[in-house]
Parts: structure tokens; C-alpha cells; sequence
């Protein structure tokens, strides 16, 4: 009995401290949390979830048991749409990306940057203009000097969507050299790795897609990378090939990946996730993972994310503009 | 050769562990199982059950999902022959004389066919992906949007062509095919058709939610319909199991010919499984000499497709091992979960992760094997799904499809496709309009309208460039023959007949689609 009444009051001490500590800093998830993922498993989505997860179960940042969940469909707007319904919930995740924006943008999702909460950004793909190595295109040089010469000459392959990163990188690219991103003969495959076999047969002059998807064949000689969107070079198999940066054309872009949470969490909860994923940088398990995946990890908390959502938003509005994929 | 004797060698050496045995036979048991529920194919039950795989090191996880593979398509035809449900678009047409034959008491007939052709044409293709992958790879190479375009024209005539009886109905059925596989995001241009705002539409209409609506679903609504009415059996023939001399010899050369043009046309990279069993079922419907029996029962129309649909499985592995690059929705599926695992495949997996490539290529003999032992014994106790009384079979498969819609991708949406879908499939059987030009369409219409519209935009407009190529040039003319074939055989025959002052014989071949 007397033990009894002890441990309770203990425990009540406890909790009190506990929640008395969590609600001055940060409040962790009450329950399971859940890591949705807008495609299906396997991919890149898939493979960010995964790594969020091990990081945190490696390092014990969240203290509750993670979930990955698939909600494909719709460049993941099925997803946003899925999470939202619980709305200033923290216990619902969601890996987002430029569809985000581009998706609300061209009016395919009603839900856009300013309907959820970003917690953190956490890294970019930057990606490669590839050719083939028996090709007319050999250098970045050759690439720019036919764009400029005849681009309706140039057969232009790229994966998975219209008005995607690869094509605005390459419509970026397009505007300052001065051309019309819509000239080339532009065909859209279903992902990254159909445009990379259209490639290797030489039925496309050059492909955009992740340095990733490049790196191996550009080692073996298959493929040639021309140039990486990077604002550095890579390190590795893909350090002999230059960036556009330095070949004299500012353009810097990529695919990346941010954390979002429903709209309306904030206070509190929202710091917890900030200071989780703040740690998770620093998890050997995270870093391990973003090495062999050519992540540039580009961490930014609530504040800068919101900023940077802002910037691509602006790129990406002027990109689809010129690509005549916006309606106005 | 011999090198690649050597390698498979260290293959088996990699996959020969306890621990590694045990998973592909989980994988094939699992597969078996998952295959059998409605809508639940290949890529769907690989992806289900991928992330039962992460933690595990590369090669067994790998070592599984070829099990799960080889294991969802022979349940996916255990489903089309017994209870008319295919578990994805590749075993539609098992159904066709799969389910027939179940009808005649020759169910377990069937299955021991299927899963001797399976067993054979896999073996078959397995042996060519060790002896001849990078050769075929690079040849594969060469198909390029025209040769996607002029394939996919091949099966879609080749298929169109089987309707004689009721030409409109099937031509009915292949064209709203066609037109359901436009409804969402077009590719090229990243504007929406037909989806009315609504973004579970963007992606299509789920082809999976289709095929469990129109077949399992609209089958499920007409046995409702005669229970309902009493007119229900209590049993089922079941039938002998063992295949007879005669069902040997008439399924051994289809079982050949299948495996040869599904390990063909499983290289090519975007064509996929079920143009591989449509060309196979086409081949042996032209070169048989009883066509009045396909569709009633065929067994060629069993073997051959069976043999063709696990033959192109390691016809898709060649590009992804190879070049890294998947030649089917399941190996996307592979590819994908390699990713996961960390491993970037691309041409250097066989050099770089020879343990990995050739572990998995073993397994592919090993699965095969696993499941031939497992499932002969068992098909004595699938059968007995037969004997379940039609009210609760009938329940059960409404309820495993609603389930096994849902588990696609988690949406209520998809739950409502399946009944818009069966109750169309249902009015459409009473009509008597085919099923299975409707469901093929749907699955080729959209690769067949992208890689035209890829073609015309590389080729700057210019229509000759499906004539200019050897390979599009090639099969457009086959397609051509097929459509001008028996009309120019008629005109012949009939010419004949009148100089031999015969009366003339209508050919009376019925059409193999059942309504």
C-alpha cells in the first residue's frame, strides 16, 4: 500500500516535471507517428522516408513508434490532401517536394505551400544533362553551342512529369542562354530510368535527371555527363564534370525534399520536429544514406524553409511561364 | 559460356543458405497466396509486401521479392482459372480458357497445366537470361518510342482480330478501353483530361480497380443474381487433377512457343507481361487446328499464355541486370526497392554487385522449383474452393475485392471504381459484349498513345519514321498481315470453291472471348 502510494506520487512528479519541461520547449508526439509517403514504395520518396526513419530510431529523437505509409497518387497531391485532414495534428509527416508548388501552381491541387506546415528542409538532388557518348553532344559546350545554333534539332527526353525539375533546370538553362525552352523536340517518359534507356539507344540527344541516376553509367562509359546543376561539383564519379555555374551560366537547380506537417502546427510541437530533424543531420545513419544517394543535405529550419519556399516558387512560376504550362 | 556457368555456380553459393532458402520460399508460399486475391498481381504484391523486406540484407531481401514475383503470378492464375478473377492484367487471358475448362470439371486440369507451363517456360527463359543477357540487352536497346508503338499495334490487332462472332460488341468493348486509359494527367503535356477535378483521376482510372471490377466484381454481382433467383449448384465438379497423354501433347509446343515470346518480348523495355501472353494466345489460336475450341476450353490457350507470362519475368530482369534500366512494372518495382536497400543499380551491377545479380538470378531457379513442389500438391486443395457453397464463396470474393482495392494505394476511391466497374461489367456481360478487349485496352491504350505521340514529337511531326526504322517497320507489317490475312484468305478460299463447285462452308469459328 505504501509503496503503491509512493510510486504513484512519483509518478505524478514526474510527469508534472516532464510536462511542465515539454511545454516550455518542445512537445513530442503523444502517440505513433506517421511518415507518409505520396508515391509508391520503392523510389526516391520511399527511400527519404526510410532514411528519416532509421536515422531516428537510430539516435531515439522522437521516443514513439514511426510508421511509413504509402498515399500515391496525383505527384503526391493525394497525400498533402490525406494529411491535411488532420489538421495541427504533429503525429501526421509528409515528404514533400517541388510538386508542391507546381502542382498548385498550374491548378491540379487546391492545396499549395501556405496550406501546410514545413518543419524542415532536408536536402537537394541536383541534377545532370547526360548525352550519349556516340552522340553530337560530347561537351556542355556542344550542347549550348547547337542550342544556340538550331535547339528544334535537339531531341530533349526527360522522366516523369511535364514542367517537373528537369524541365525547369532546363528551361533555367534556356533563359540565359537566351532560346525558347519549348524548341526542342521534347518527349516526356514515365520516370528516370525509361529516359535513361531512351538514352543509352540513342533515340533522345540528351536527358535531365538526377546526377544519381547518371553517376553509375558515366563511370562504365555508357553515358556521358555533360554538366551537374550543382553550385559545386560533386565529388566521386561524377568530379570530372563541370557545373553550369562554372561554364558561365548562373543556373543552380534540383530536386529536393522537405518535411511538411498538416497546416496549423505550431507552438511547441513545431519546435520539437525543428529540433529533431535539426539532430538528425548529424545521425551517421542519415549521413551514410544521403552519401550514397547523391543528397546534397541543405538542412534549414520552419523560418529559412518558408523563405526557400518562397524563392522556388518564384522560379518555378516564371519557368512554367515560359514553358507555357501556366494557364495565365 | 562457361564463364556464366561459373557465375551462376557462385550464384547458387550465395543463394544456398538456410536462412536464404527459407525466405524464397516464404516469398513463393506468400506470393502464391497474395497472387490468388483479386487484383493483387506481380508488381502490386511486390510492392505490398516490400516493406516486410527493408532490414534485411540486399540479397535475401531481393532473394524474397523473386519468390514473392514468381509466386503472385501463379496465384494470379490459380484466381483466373477457378474463380475468373485475374490478379492483374498478364492472366486476363488465362481466363479465357482457364475458367471455361473449371466450368467443364477440368479445373484441376488446368492448374496442373498452368503451373507445368509456368514451371517449363520459366525454367526455359531462365536459362537464356544467364546465357544470353547482354547480347539481348543491347538488341533490346534499340526499341525506341516507334518500336514501343508498333508492337503495342501488333497485340492490340493481333487481339482484335480473334472477334468474329460479335465484331462490333468486341470492337464496342476496345474502344471504351480506350478511351477509360485517357481519362487522367497526359504525360506530355501535363494537362488534365477527364478527371473533373478530381485528384485520385490524375493518375487514370487504376487499371488493378478495373480489372477487379469488371471480372471479379460483375462476376460476383451475376452469381448473386442466380442465387438470389435459387438456381445455384451445391458442387462443383472437381475433376481429375493429373493432365492426360493427349493434354501433353496438345500443351508441350504452346508451352515452347510461349516461353520463346515471353522471354522475347519480356527484354523490351515498356511492352510488359500481358502483350506477351496476348501474342502467345494469338500465335496459338492461328496455328491451331481446332479454333472452334478456344474460348471453350482450349487447353493451348492455358499453356501457352501461362508459359509466356513467367517466361517474360526473367525477359525483364536482362535490362534491369544488365543496364540497370526495368523492363516491366515489377521490375520497376525491383529497381525501386534496390534504391531503398542503397544500391544505385545501373550497368555496372553485375561487376560492381556480382553477388547480388547472380544471387538473384539463382534464386529465379530456385523459386521456380519451390514453387512447383509447393503448388502441385496443393492444387488438390485449391480446387476445393470449388465446393465452398456459392453464397459464401460468392461473399468472400465481393469482400477480398473491395479489400484488395483498397490495399492498392490506401483510397476509398479506388473501392468505388470497383463498383462503378463491376455494375458496367455486369450489364455488359448481359449484353454480351466481351470483357477482355476492354481490360486490354485500358492497359495498352495509354503506353500506345504516349509512345505515338513521343514518336511524332522526335521525329518532328513526320510519319514515316514507323516505316524508316527496320524494327516498327517490321512489326507494322506483321500487323498488317494479320489484318489483311484472313480477309485475303477468304477471298481466296472462296475462289477456289466456286471452281470446285463446292458449296461453300461458312467458317463458323466462334469467338474465344466468352461472354
Amino acid at each position: 500500500m505504501e509503496f503503491k502510494k509512493l510510486a504513484m506520487a512519483a509518478m505524478a512528479a514526474s510527469m508534472a516535471v516532464c510536462g511542465a519541461v515539454g511545454f516550455s520547449f518542445a512537445q513530442a508526439p503523444k502517440h505513433g507517428v506517421e511518415i507518409v509517403v505520396g508515391a509508391s514504395p520503392g523510389g526516391g520518396d520511399d527511400a527519404t522516408a526510410r532514411a528519416v526513419e532509421a536515422a531516428f530510431n537510430a539516435a531515439k529523437l522522437v521516443g514513439q513508434p514511426l510508421n511509413v505509409n504509402y498515399r500515391p497518387g496525383a505527384g503526391g497531391t493525394v497525400a498533402v490532401a490525406y494529411i491535411n485532414n488532420y489538421r495541427g495534428d504533429m503525429h501526421y509527416l509528409n515528404i514533400a517536394a517541388l510538386n508542391l508548388i507546381t502542382n498548385h501552381l498550374q491548378g491540379t491541387s487546391p492545396l499549395g505551400p501556405a496550406d501546410v506546415t514545413p518543419l524542415a528542409a532536408l536536402y537537394t538532388e541536383y541534377l545532370c544533362f547526360a548525352a550519349h557518348p556516340k552522340g553530337k553532344l560530347q561537351t556542355a559546350k556542344d550542347l549550348i553551342e547547337a542550342l544556340k545554333k538550331d535547339a528544334s534539332a535537339l531531341r530533349f527526353g526527360f522522366g516523369t512529369a511535364a514542367g517537373n525539375h528537369n524541365q525547369i533546370a532546363f528551361a533555367a538553362l534556356a533563359e540565359k542562354i537566351g532560346i525558347d525552352p519549348k524548341k526542342p523536340r521534347t518527349v516526356i517518359f514515365p520516370g528516370a530510368a525509361d529516359a535513361t534507356s531512351q538514352l543509352l539507344g540513342q533515340h533522345v540527344d540528351f536527358v535531365v535527371a538526377p546526377a544519381r541516376q547518371f553517376a553509375s553509367y558515366h563511370k562504365a562509359g555508357e553515358l556521358k555527363c555533360l554538366a551537374v546543376t550543382a553550385p559545386e561539383r560533386f565529388k566521386g564519379d561524377l568530379a570530372d564534370v563541370p557545373t553550369l555555374t562554372e561554364l558561365g551560366y548562373d543556373v543552380t537547380a534540383g530536386s529536393w525534399r522537405i518535411m511538411i506537417a498538416p497546416g496549423g502546427v505550431k507552438g511547441p510541437e513545431l519546435a520539437f520536429w525543428e529540433d529533431a530533424f535539426k539532430k538528425m543531420m548529424d545521425v551517421e545513419a542519415w549521413k551514410v544514406q544521403a552519401e550514397k544517394n547523391y543528397w546534397s543535405v541543405n538542412y534549414r529550419n520552419h523560418e529559412d524553409t518558408l523563405k526557400f519556399l518562397e524563392a522556388e516558387s518564384k522560379q518555378a512560376a516564371s519557368a512554367l511561364k515560359a514553358l507555357g504550362l501556366l494557364k495565365n | 559460356m562457361f564463364e556464366a556457368l561459373g557465375y551462376l555456380w557462385f550464384g547458387f553459393e550465395q543463394t544456398l543458405t538456410p536462412f536464404n532458402l527459407l525466405m524464397v520460399s516464404v516469398g513463393a508460399f506468400l506470393g502464391t497466396w497474395i497472387g490468388m486475391l483479386p487484383g493483387l498481381g506481380p508488381a502490386a504484391g511486390i510492392a505490398l509486401l516490400l516493406p516486410v523486406t527493408f532490414g534485411m540484407d540486399p540479397i535475401s531481401a531481393m532473394i524474397m521479392l523473386c519468390g514473392i514475383y514468381y509466386g503472385t503470378m501463379y496465384g494470379g492464375s490459380i484466381a483466373s482459372i477457378l474463380i475468373n478473377t485475374p490478379g492483374d492484367a498478364s492472366s486476363v487471358m488465362t481466363t479465357l480458357d482457364g475458367y471455361p475448362m473449371t466450368k467443364q470439371g477440368r479445373g484441376g486440369v488446368a492448374l496442373f497445366t498452368s503451373a507445368i507451363a509456368s514451371f517449363i517456360g520459366g525454367t526455359m527463359a531462365i536459362v537464356a537470361l544467364t546465357l544470353v543477357a547482354a547480347p539481348m540487352a543491347r538488341f533490346a536497346l534499340r526499341f525506341g518510342p516507334p518500336e514501343q508503338f508498333a508492337i503495342m499495334l501488333l497485340a492490340l490487332i493481333a487481339t482484335a482480330t480473334l472477334i468474329q462472332g460479335s465484331l462490333v460488341k468486341g470492337l464496342f468493348s476496345m474502344v471504351l478501353g480506350l478511351m477509360i486509359a485517357t481519362v487522367g494527367l497526359d504525360l506530355q503535356s501535363g494537362s488534365p483530361r477527364f478527371t473533373f477535378g478530381v485528384p485520385e483521376l490524375f493518375d487514370g482510372v487504376s487499371l488493378i480497380a478495373i480489372l477487379i471490377g469488371v471480372f471479379a466484381f460483375s462476376e460476383a454481382l451475376r452469381n448473386l443474381e442466380t442465387i438470389l433467383v435459387g438456381e445455384w449448384t451445391v458442387h462443383r465438379k472437381v475433376g481429375r487433377l493429373w493432365m492426360t497423354m493427349e493434354d501433353w501433347t496438345r500443351s508441350r509446343w504452346p508451352i515452347v512457343r510461349g516461353a520463346v515470346i515471353g522471354f522475347i518480348i519480356g527484354v523490351f523495355p515498356g511492352v510488359g507481361a500481358m502483350v506477351a501472353t496476348l501474342v502467345s494466345y494469338s500465335v496459338e489460336y492461328r496455328l491451331s487446328s481446332r479454333r472452334e475450341e478456344f474460348g471453350h476450353g482450349a487447353i493451348e490457350g492455358v499453356a501457352g499464355p501461362e508459359s509466356a507470362n513467367n517466361a517474360s519475368a526473367p525477359g525483364a530482369l536482362v535490362p534491369l541486370l544488365t543496364l540497370g534500366i526495368p523492363g516491366s512494372a515489377a521490375t520497376a518495382v525491383l529497381l525501386g526497392a534496390l534504391m531503398v536497400y542503397g544500391i544505385q543499380p545501373g550497368p555496372r551491377l553485375l561487376t560492381e554487385h556480382p553477388e547480388l545479380a547472380w544471387g538473384v538470378i539463382a534464386s529465379l531457379y530456385l523459386g521456380n522449383i519451390v514453387l512447383v513442389i509447393l503448388n502441385i500438391p496443393l492444387i488438390g486443395i485449391f480446387v476445393r474452393l470449388l465446393l465452398i457453397p456459392a453464397p459464401i464463396l460468392n461473399a468472400l470474393i465481393m469482400l477480398l475485392a473491395l479489400t484488395g482495392a483498397y490495399s492498392l494505394g490506401n483510397r476509398v476511391f479506388d473501392i468505388g471504381v470497383v463498383i462503378v466497374f463491376g455494375i458496367l461489367g455486369y450489364w455488359l456481360r448481359r449484353f454480351g459484349v466481351p470483357l477482355a478487349p476492354l481490360v486490354l485496352s485500358v492497359t495498352l491504350g495509354g503506353g500506345l498513345e504516349q509512345s505515338l505521340r513521343q514518336s511524332l514529337s522526335l521525329s518532328n511531326g513526320d510519319w514515316l519514321v514507323f516505316v524508316e526504322r527496320p524494327i516498327s517497320a517490321i512489326l507494322l507489317a506483321f500487323a498488317l498481315l494479320v489484318v489483311c490475312g484472313p480477309v485475303l484468305s477468304s477471298i481466296y478460299r472462296s475462289h477456289a470453291m466456286r471452281r470446285a463447285d463446292v458449296q461453300a462452308v461458312a467458317p463458323g469459328q466462334d469467338t474465344p472471348y466468352r461472354n
